[in-house]
């Protein structure tokens, strides 16, 4: 029996959204923006799942600009923002997601400046050093993830806001791994942009939004047609988007209970993981989502330890899905001081709704023989009274 | 033009319209008045039929033609619908903003309205 | 039989049915292969397998490498890409040479690179929709570094010769791009023949799902990445691949690789008896010569009828006829048809002016009956209609 433990890369779809896709797959196939009733049923659809993201977040429904997925609600963000102004300064921190670090480096290649705030040693934002980078009054936005996919670290978003909010800035936030695991209220957050994605969240792939306030002006990313406002051009992907809207309805509902009992499996994980020598546990003492535990093994190396659970079917990951297979350190782990050589054996356990115990007392026996094969003992009986 | 919902009170009387000129079995009208939109995207055309009641004139029948979109259709309906038995001076009392109100107009669809009531107060001019 | 139980279907150029076996692949990858593809373990291994075998099967379709392909969110972010991407490769000197008649997706994206600094050639059509390639010639001259054209225009079905403006820019040494959207499935492309250097494609115009599209980049053509983070797909095109629509889109592709030929030949002749019904009208002109239309494609002009009252008459009457004024981009918006216009059609025909467009579930029946109901609802608003 296979073990998934990689839910922060993404999450099989719940058969609930499934059913709901459904007949927008099969019968019911209108393009959303055509005149005829066909075409009216597919917008109607899309405007109620459009209504369900805003629910689920706590937004309007009129702010909810839908793309192809939460890379794509990343980059409209930061180069939206730059499209409309002179180069000029933005902040982000220097744990954000590929999509974030990668599109400011693209308007670094077009002459903005973007500065990497300091995180300390938990991979939590400073937010003294972030008050002291805004006051020279130059930055146009400010995007902070509202929690790590790799670390799950959680940072804390209201004092951000306040001091982002204070300095009469623009603030984006990454709520793509929050908004299933920790919860996102898009409205109380201070945030004037966020981006989602479905398939954290037991959607289909291929489908994300960015949250926007409408004070913002910003320029699309993709021009065309003018859908979603003009912010967003191209058909609609009504399937997609009609799944996201179940997955975030379904997501109201159950969050408060998937996230217990993911903290509940994840606790019992990190008790046995601490009761194993050479393990070093990454932001474990900061806050963090209910789902992740990032640790490394010593002696591994974190793609070799993903192979070797590979073979014994346990899918883990040894950082973002995103930069897999480059063989190198976690660039979220050396931003928080994290020695090279031990953020080489990094790998990452994110868990799901669907995971059990079993699971996680098999992935610890898996893990104690492996180490033991490393050279690192771990005697079975430790685990075996932790997870009593 | 405005996209057409199946809410729209207008919609049924644009696709099934019960006073079209061309359906309506009356040859003798008294009176027909035209009027159109600049750059003529639309025209309106009521024609009316009257009888001499007592000491005044009574309309018996009215009837349209149109082109244009489809509220234009609906509103010159609507107006015909209610001029029957109405007297001349009754029927000049009718307002823009009876149609607009008893067809829900949006403000970009009340030209529709405006033409109706042209082509109205036209053919009444035009009574012989 | 068609989208919405009895609505006579014509509008497959909007977006069509799912084809056969689509619906079996994305739900086999929605469920059981569902993880990242971008992950190492063994379910991301399989996930990227699917991938895999849907870009040979859509490669197969155009005569392209697998791996020149890059999947996007839909025919319009392909659109998007290949014309910023290369005028950003391109940087001070790009030049775009395309045609007024092009998609929304090119034209906007075209005023978008002329704020931006880039030079841009709109070239007109002939009455029949054709671009002069005499003109295109002394376009190219002029330093282009692009070509852009629509294979298959939109709202006419008017092919563009291909080949010939393939060849074109060879003898200049200029990419061209061509949007496929339309001509992907019901005509031969072959982008090594035709000399195409960037293709753009979308699954849900020939059968596949909505939110998924393909851009081809032959070797040696330059173009800048558009969406930044996570490196897929060799860095162009960043973002989660949504691997259920991109099953999807290989079935649909496969389908149309095994039917093509017979299909067109059909839809060609049900056109033809279509044409046959409405031609008893007086004052009905078709726009674009007949044998430079592609086999699903009517488009007629009618006199003495208003646009929207036609169309709405058609699609709100009984029984209901799905069909449409323009692309479904611009009904949105309504505005009259562009591309009637570059055609020399007055505002008034091209207002009046209706889109057939038929497709896999379009019978002898559909055809019979949606004659008869086009040829019934011009004599009614004619009858409506003051006397000259």
């Amino acid at each position: 029996m296979s073990i998934y433990f990689d839910h922060n890369a993404t999450t099989p779809m719940h058969p609930d959204v499934f059913e709901a896709m459904r007949p927008w797959l099969t019968e019911r196939h209108g393009n959303a923006s055509s005149l005829h009733r066909a075409g009216r049923e597919a917008r109607a659809a899309v405007d109620e799942a459009r209504g369900r993201v805003a629910d689920c977040v706590n937004a309007h429904p009129s702010q909810v600009i839908f793309t192809g997925g939460g890379t794509e609600a990343d980059n409209m963000a930061l180069k939206g923002v730059a499209a409309m102004r002179k180069p000029g300064r933005m902040l982000i921190s220097p744990i954000e997601h590929p999509a974030i670090t990668d599109a400011a480096e693209a308007l670094e290649r077009d002459g903005w400046r973007v500065d990497r705030l300091k995180v300390d040693s938990e991979g939590r934002v400073d937010t003294a050093d972030l008050e002291r980078e805004l006051a020279a009054r130059d930055v146009t936005l400010v995007s902070i993830m509202a929690a790590n996919n790799e670390t799950g670290v959680i940072q804390d978003m209201a004092a951000i806001a306040k001091i982002v909010s204070a300095a009469g800035v623009w603030l984006h936030t990454d709520a793509v791994q929050a908004i299933g695991k920790l919860g996102f209220d898009f409205a109380a957050s201070g945030a004037h942009c966020a981006s989602l994605s479905s398939h954290k969240i037991q959607g289909p792939k291929g489908v994300g939004a960015l949250i926007v306030d409408k004070q913002m002006d910003m320029a699309p990313l993709i021009h065309g047609g003018g859908h979603e406002q003009g912010l967003r051009s191209g058909s609609y992907n009504v399937a997609g988007i009609v799944g996201f809207g179940a997955a975030a309805k379904r997501l109201m509902v159950h969050r408060d209970t998937e996230i217990a009992h993911m903290r509940d499996l994840r606790d019992k994980l990190e008790a046995g993981l601490d009761a194993m020598p050479g393990i070093t546990r990454f932001s474990a003492h900061a806050e963090r989502l209910a789902n992740t535990c990032q640790f490394a093994v010593a002696g591994y190396d974190g793609e070799g330890l993903l192979m070797l659970l590979d073979r014994e079917d346990i899918a883990v990951s040894s950082g973002s899905a995103c930069a897999a297979g480059t063989g190198e350190p976690s660039p979220v782990l050396l931003a928080m001081g994290i020695d090279p050589a031990v953020a080489q054996g990094a790998i990452r356990v994110s868990l799901g709704p669907q995971n059990t115990l079993e699971e996680i007392q098999q992935f610890l026996l898996v893990l104690g023989r492996l180490s033991d094969g490393g050279g690192v003992a771990m005697p079975g009986s430790i685990s075996a009274s932790v997870l009593g | 033009m405005s996209a057409s919902t199946a809410e729209d009170p207008w919609l049924a009387r644009f696709l099934a319209p019960r006073h079209a000129l061309a359906e309506c079995a009356i040859i003798q009208w008294q009176g027909v008045g035209d009027a159109d939109t600049p750059g003529e995207d639309a025209h309106c055309r009521i024609h009316l039929a009257c009888e001499q009641e007592d000491n005044e004139r009574r309309i018996v029948a009215a009837a349209f033609a149109a082109f244009g979109p489809p509220v234009v259709v609906a509103c010159a309906d609507w107006l015909c619908e209610q001029l029957r038995d109405r007297t001349i001076n009754d029927a000049r009392s009718l307002k823009l903003r009876d149609i607009e109100q008893a067809l829900a107009l949006a403000p970009g669809e009340r030209y529709a309205a405006l033409l109706a009531i042209d082509a109205l107060a036209s053919a009444l001019g035009n009574l012989g | 039989m068609s989208a919405a139980g009895d609505v006579l279907y014509l509008d497959h150029a909007a977006t069509a049915p799912l084809a056969p076996g689509v619906f079996a692949a994305m739900q086999r990858a929605l469920l059981d292969t569902s993880a990242n593809p971008a992950s190492l373990h063994a379910p991301g291994r399989a996930a990227a397998d699917e991938v895999a075998a849907a870009a040979a099967g859509l490669a197969g379709l155009v005569n392209a490498r697998p791996r020149d392909l890059i999947w996007t969110s839909g025919a319009t972010e392909s659109i998007n890409l290949a014309l910023k991407g290369a005028a950003e490769f391109a940087g001070g000197d790009a030049h775009v040479v395309s045609v007024v008649t092009e998609h929304s997706a090119t034209l906007d994206t075209l005023d978008w690179l002329e704020k931006r600094g880039a030079r841009v050639t709109r070239l007109g059509v002939d009455d029949h929709g054709r671009l002069d390639l005499e003109a295109l010639d002394r376009a190219i001259a002029d330093g282009a570094t692009l070509v852009s054209v629509m294979h298959v225009n939109n709202e006419t079905g008017v092919i563009q010769e291909i080949a010939a403006i393939g060849d074109l820019c060879r003898e200049h040494g200029v990419a061209l791009h061509v949007d496929a959207a339309q001509s992907l499935g019901r005509l031969p492309i072959d982008m090594d023949a035709m000399n195409i250097a960037l293709l753009s494609v979308s699954a849900h115009k020939i059968g596949g799902p909505k939110g998924i599209g393909a851009l081809f980049v032959r070797p040696r053509t330059g173009i800048a990445a558009q969406l930044h983070g996570g490196g897929q797909q060799r860095g162009l095109r960043s973002g989660t691949l949504a691997t259920h629509q991109i099953a999807g889109f290989g079935a649909a592709a496969d389908h149309v690789a095994a039917t093509r030929g017979e299909e067109q030949a059909r839809l060609g002749a049900l056109r033809d008896r279509l044409w046959g019904q409405i031609d008893s009208l007086e004052g009905v002109m078709r726009n674009g010569a007949p044998a430079q239309v592609a086999a699903p494609f009517l488009n007629v002009s009618v006199a003495g009828v208003h646009g929207e009252a036609l169309l709405i008459g058609l699609t709100e009457g009984t029984p209901a006829l799905a069909v449409s004024s323009g692309a479904a981009c611009s009904a949105a918006k309504g505005q009259s048809s562009y591309v009637l216009r570059a055609m020399g059609r007055t505002p008034r025909e091209a207002g009046a002016s209706i889109r057939f467009s038929l497709g896999a579930n379009t019978d002898d029946a559909t055809i019979e009956q949606a004659g008869r109901r086009f040829v019934a609802e011009v004599e009614r608003l004619r009858a409506l209609a003051p006397a000259a």
